[in-house]
């Protein structure tokens, strides 16, 4: 077995593990115990639109690495990167229609459980990082290191978060009578 | 064109926007874009808001020329 099958391996392993802790984690975060969560039917219709314009995203992304790929454009990122900067993104264009929208947090979500899971999720993908900062991998490796994935992640992580302050801020819902 | 006459009837009832929401199994911010005519809901939800209210369908929804 060579070293980059043990990577993908590894790789592979780590995401059924991801998935695993997904399912335990999202029944501990909803109050009725289901890994999915309840949209009502307004929501539901504006998530649908979302995941829309995300698959729109996707495509017009991808087809631009088809014609990068066939012009031969070499990027300065590994390819990897980039198909996971086109996911994020796709995935960046569903959040914030669904938070600008109201139809982010579902019926069944508790949302300080949520919080917390992202306040892991957050330190899990800073931990990588550090070590990669520490052993000089990143420098040593530039845009063509494991690590970038995370940093990728964070940056995407907080771009929602800045999308959920902003939301916040300029709600000019009216308040109740 | 917001919904005046469904924002009336739950003042009437002394409702919150979240206890008619948690009443009709919905999120607070549908009840709010329903009011403000952001919405149009199902006639399920309609009926699920007049049950609520103790109105009709025609009380709460249906438009005077």
């Amino acid at each position: 077995m060579t070293v980059g099958n043990l990577a993908g391996f590894g790789f592979v392993f780590g995401l059924m593990f991801a998935a695993v802790l997904c399912v335990i984690l999202f029944k501990f975060a909803n109050s009725n115990r289901k890994v999915m969560s309840d949209y009502d039917e307004r929501q539901e219709a504006i998530r649908n639109r979302g995941y829309k314009y995300s698959f729109y995203t996707v495509m017009a992304l991808e087809a631009v690495m088809i014609v990068l790929s066939v012009s031969e454009v070499t990027l300065p990122i590994a390819t990897y990167l980039v198909h996971l900067g086109i996911i994020l993104i796709g995935c960046l264009v569903l959040c914030i229609y669904c938070i600008w929208n109201d139809a982010y947090w579902g019926l069944n979500n508790n949302r300080k459980r949520y919080t917390a899971i992202i306040v892991i999720a957050i330190v899990l993908n800073i931990i990588p990082i550090i070590t990669a900062i520490t052993t000089g991998e990143i420098s040593g490796e530039g845009f063509d290191s494991l690590p970038v994935m995370n940093i990728m992640v964070i940056v995407w992580m907080a771009i929602i978060g800045v999308a959920a302050i902003v939301k916040k801020l300029v709600k000019n819902e009216s308040e109740e009578a | 064109m917001k919904n005046l006459k469904l924002k009336a009837a739950r003042a009437g009832k002394d409702l919150s926007q979240d206890q008619l929401a948690a009443a009709c199994g919905v999120s607070r911010q549908t009840i709010s874009s329903i009011e403000k005519g952001d919405y149009n809901p199902t006639i399920n939800l309609c009926i699920a808001i007049c049950k609520t209210l103790g109105k009709t369908l025609d009380e709460l929804f249906w438009e005077e020329d």
